[in-house]
């Protein structure tokens, strides 16, 4: 296991509320994220992860709280400003440019990085050329490094799902961001891909030093990877700990499976993940 | 844009019928369409109009066309052997003859005028193609060509792939040679003669009766001679493809020169079209901002010209239009911008029903109170210069065709290179995941903006060219039609396309001009197609999405 650097967080979350009219999903979430971690975030259904991930993201504006990234403020910015101050993120269900092909899909991961006014575009000067060129062999490389170089030239909507979800990760890359948000990057993989993607994380943790927060729910992939696992329940943060730690939590399997220690008589099981006691256990152990 | 969603879920699964049952039904289909086409007057209209020379209409080819279509149909459904689908086809053919038939002896021996107005005499007499009007004779050579026509489709469709295009070429060939005549009769007799008078492609009003066959046959030859020359390895088929659009260039340059004043006006407004089509494009087909407002800033670029150049006494000035054409572009654009801060914060529906709103509010701004002592109300502004160069006036059709056309080609340019850069690459992200592109770091309202000014600086620059080729400028020539047409380009053609754009603005803009003698037919078959076409190639003629995919693959690996 790798070793967490004691440097400060580089994403730090305090009490983090939201609240969908009177619906409270995430309450008192707090949340902090060293540099150069891979750190999950796990939990059962409706535990709140994906609405952290986009109060996090400005996908949705969070009702209270505070989110530094790197020590700057970014909550209450616009979306695409907290794109620009570094935080790259890939989505649930994959929402990829369908018609685009994944070339430029990936170009249009590196909006930000390309300086170009418009009237040099149109005039078509020498930094602009210059610019594009390295763009387009920036966005090669990075279908390079997540494995899907033969794809550059074919419609997003026409890939198979597992390389839809590659490509969704070298989109978020190829920005160069500082913070990498993966929601459920194994959700539909077998176990043969599951292993391939956490060679991936940990490849984009070491060879591009950007720090991961992902959601999982393929315990395998979870207890591989993080060094660093917060386990969510019911719109708050359950617990936080090494995988070892996590593995021992007694209240973790309880929030998984439903019960709750001083609950009278069991809650109504979470549909999702169908993870039998044993099953669970023999995952976490 | 949701036009392809829409679209898709229109997906009929047909339930399995006998094959005589089922071309029965068919031909009942083509009947009723032949007896609708018959009624509302559509046969009697373009029956004046010879497409071959005193030997067959164009309300025939229709029709003929019609059953042709249904007996192609019955042998392409592919579940019984050719002769039972030759038989199938005769079918159908009688029976949409039959409903024919009765159509004329109903005509005949029942009043119907007082609720169909077409039902006439005339019409009897017209379907009774030239035997004893609703003899028997007359009604019973309806079935007996029908199922002729349509066991010819039948054939057709029972034919290889080679055969069946090559008849389906040599059957265009002849269609748009006969119904384009004015177009290539004005070419043939600007060209030097070298065929001699004794033979003449085209008569008066249609093709002569012996040039059809001739045409016919050199169509499918040359569908065939294609055909063995792309199989070939010798002929790569990006060189094909590239020989034609040379050819296509050439054709759009000297179109004008070769023809007649009609067909250089006819140009000149599908160049005036693509140009508004390709500010549309920006909008709709890049950004995905559905705008039915477009024809305010055309009407800005036409209202500016119109008050700079003119002498007439509601002029500002009395410039040159190569003076005034920037300040059109300009202050469309800032229009474009004024207008685009309060309604790009809405999306998709809300934004189409607010830019209606500016729209109009436009025009009923030009013919307030308010402005009409400075904008002329709907008297409108007159005498508006023509444009000069080089101390040449450019009057001639054919010389304002060519202005249209270096201000779409300039367009197309800009166009082109902003697709390819950064800002085009975010309005397409734009147009697929607002949400998405967002988180990527693109900003949405500034980009639309972008998009929303940029459009409309090519729709001033497009109603300045207006001004100058008409002369004149009325708030009546600045409809919401004019948007919805502009939209209806786009859509035909392929949002997000360049050529498209082109190939819509000449199917929707040039042919009904070209067609006039359609009448007001010209907006039925307008519908159809466009019924037609959202069915069977909703994406558009020359879709964009097409063009992209597998361009770069050989360069993936570099």
């Amino acid at each position: 296991m790798r070793e967490v650097s004691t440097s400060p967080p580089l994403l730090e979350v305090r009490g983090l509320k939201k609240a969908f009219g009177g619906m409270i999903a995430i309450q008192n979430v707090d949340l902090s994220v060293a540099q150069g971690a891979v750190h999950a975030i796990i939990g059962p259904n409706g535990a709140g992860k994906t609405t952290a991930f986009n109060c996090i993201t400005a996908f949705v504006p969070p009702t209270s709280g505070r989110i530094t990234l790197a020590g700057e403020r970014i909550d209450g910015l616009p979306a695409h400003v907290v794109a620009r101050h570094g935080i790259a993120r890939t989505y649930q269900n994959v929402r990829l440019f369908p018609n685009m092909t994944a070339l430029e899909n990936v170009l249009v991961g590196q909006h930000r990085r390309l300086h170009a006014t418009f009237w040099e575009a149109i005039a078509g000067s020498g930094r602009f050329r210059r610019e594009e060129a390295e763009a387009r062999v920036r966005a090669l490389d990075m279908l390079d490094f997540v494995g899907i170089p033969h794809r550059a030239g074919h419609l997003a909507r026409n890939m198979p799902y597992g390389d839809q979800r590659r490509l969704e990760i070298a989109r978020a890359l190829v920005g160069g961001p500082r913070l990498l948000m993966l929601d459920e990057p194994a959700a539909g993989m077998n176990p043969t891909e599951g292993r391939a993607l956490v060679d991936l994380i940990e490849r984009v943790r070491d060879r591009l030093g950007v720090t991961v927060v992902l959601i999982e729910h393929h315990m395998r992939v979870v207890m591989a990877v993080a060094q660093r696992i917060t386990v969510f329940d019911r719109g708050a943060v359950l617990t936080e700990g090494s995988p070892a730690e996590i593995q021992a939590d007694e209240r973790v399997i309880a929030a998984y499976l439903g019960r709750r220690s001083g609950a009278s008589g069991p809650a109504p099981a979470p549909l999702e993940p169908v993870v039998p006691a044993s099953r669970l256990e023999a995952r976490i152990a | 844009m949701s036009f392809n969603t829409v679209t898709s879920s229109f997906k009929v699964t047909r339930r399995r019928r006998a094959p005589l049952a089922e071309a029965a039904r068919v031909g009942l289909i083509a009947g009723a369409a032949l007896v609708a086409f018959a009624l509302i007057g559509a046969y009697a209209a373009m029956d004046k109009r010879h497409v071959v020379e005193d030997l067959l209409t164009l309300s025939q080819i229709a029709c003929g066309l019609m059953v042709f279509a249904a007996g192609y149909a019955t042998a392409r459904d592919g579940r019984s052997g050719p002769a039972a689908a030759l038989l199938h086809g005769l079918v159908a053919g009688a029976v949409a003859g039959a409903c024919l038939a009765l159509l004329v002896w109903l005509t005949v021996s029942v009043n119907l005028r007082a609720t169909l107005v077409a039902a006439s005499p005339a019409l009897a007499r017209a379907l009774s193609l030239g035997a004893p009007v609703a003899s028997t004779q007359a009604l019973a050579q309806l079935p007996v060509l029908g199922a002729l026509l349509a066991g010819l489709g039948a054939a057709v469709g029972l034919l290889p792939p080679a055969g069946r295009h090559a008849m389906t070429t040599g059957l265009g060939v002849v269609l748009v040679a006969g119904l384009f005549r004015d177009v290539f009769a004005s070419m043939l007799d600007n060209l030097p003669d070298f065929t001699g008078p004794e033979i003449e492609l085209f008569g008066p009003s249609g093709l002569n009766p012996g040039a059809a066959p001739v045409l016919f046959a050199a169509g499918a030859a040359f569908s065939l001679l294609r055909r063995r020359l792309t199989r070939r390895a010798g002929v790569p088929r990006s060189g094909a493809s590239r020989l034609g659009s040379a050819l296509l260039v050439a054709g759009v340059l000297v179109l004008p020169l070769v023809t007649n004043d009609f067909v250089a006006q006819v140009a000149m407004l599908v160049a005036l079209y693509m140009l508004m089509g390709m500010g549309l494009n920006i909008e709709l087909g890049l950004a995905g901002l559905v705008d039915l407002g477009f024809v305010a800033f055309f009407a800005v670029g036409a209202y500016t010209v119109a008050l700079m150049c003119s002498s007439g006494p509601l002029a500002v000035a009395d410039v040159s239009f190569w003076l005034a054409l920037p300040v059109a572009i300009v202050l469309a654009a800032c229009a474009g911008l004024l207008f685009g801060l309060p309604v790009l914060r809405v999306r998709g529906d809300y934004l189409a029903m607010a830019t209606l709103g500016l729209g109009e509010i436009i025009r009923v701004l030009v013919l307030s109170d308010a402005l009409g002592p400075y904008l002329g109300g709907s008297q409108g502004i007159i005498e508006i210069r023509h444009p000069s160069l080089f101390g040449l006036e450019l009057k001639s059709p054919a010389s304002l065709y060519y202005l249209a056309l270096a201000l779409a080609a300039v367009v197309a340019f800009v166009s082109w290179r902003l697709q390819h850069a950064k800002i085009g690459r975010a309005w397409l992200a734009m147009r697929e995941d607002e949400d998405v592109a967002q988180a990527l770091g693109i900003d949405p309202v500034a980009s639309k903006l972008l998009a929303y000014t940029i459009g409309a600086a090519f729709a001033g620059a497009a109603g300045a060219v207006f001004a100058a080729l008409i002369g004149s400028v009325y708030p009546h020539s600045f409809q919401l039609l004019v948007s919805i047409n502009v939209l209806a380009i786009l859509v035909i053609g392929g949002l997000g396309s360049l050529p498209g754009v082109l190939v819509g603005a000449i199917v929707l803009i040039g042919l009904p001009e070209l067609l006039r003698e359609f009448g007001e037919f010209r907006y039925l078959f307008y519908g159809i197609a466009l019924v037609a076409m959202m069915h069977v190639r909703a994406e558009g003629l020359w879709p964009a999405a097409h063009a992209r995919e597998n361009v770069q693959p050989e360069n993936a690996h570099a």
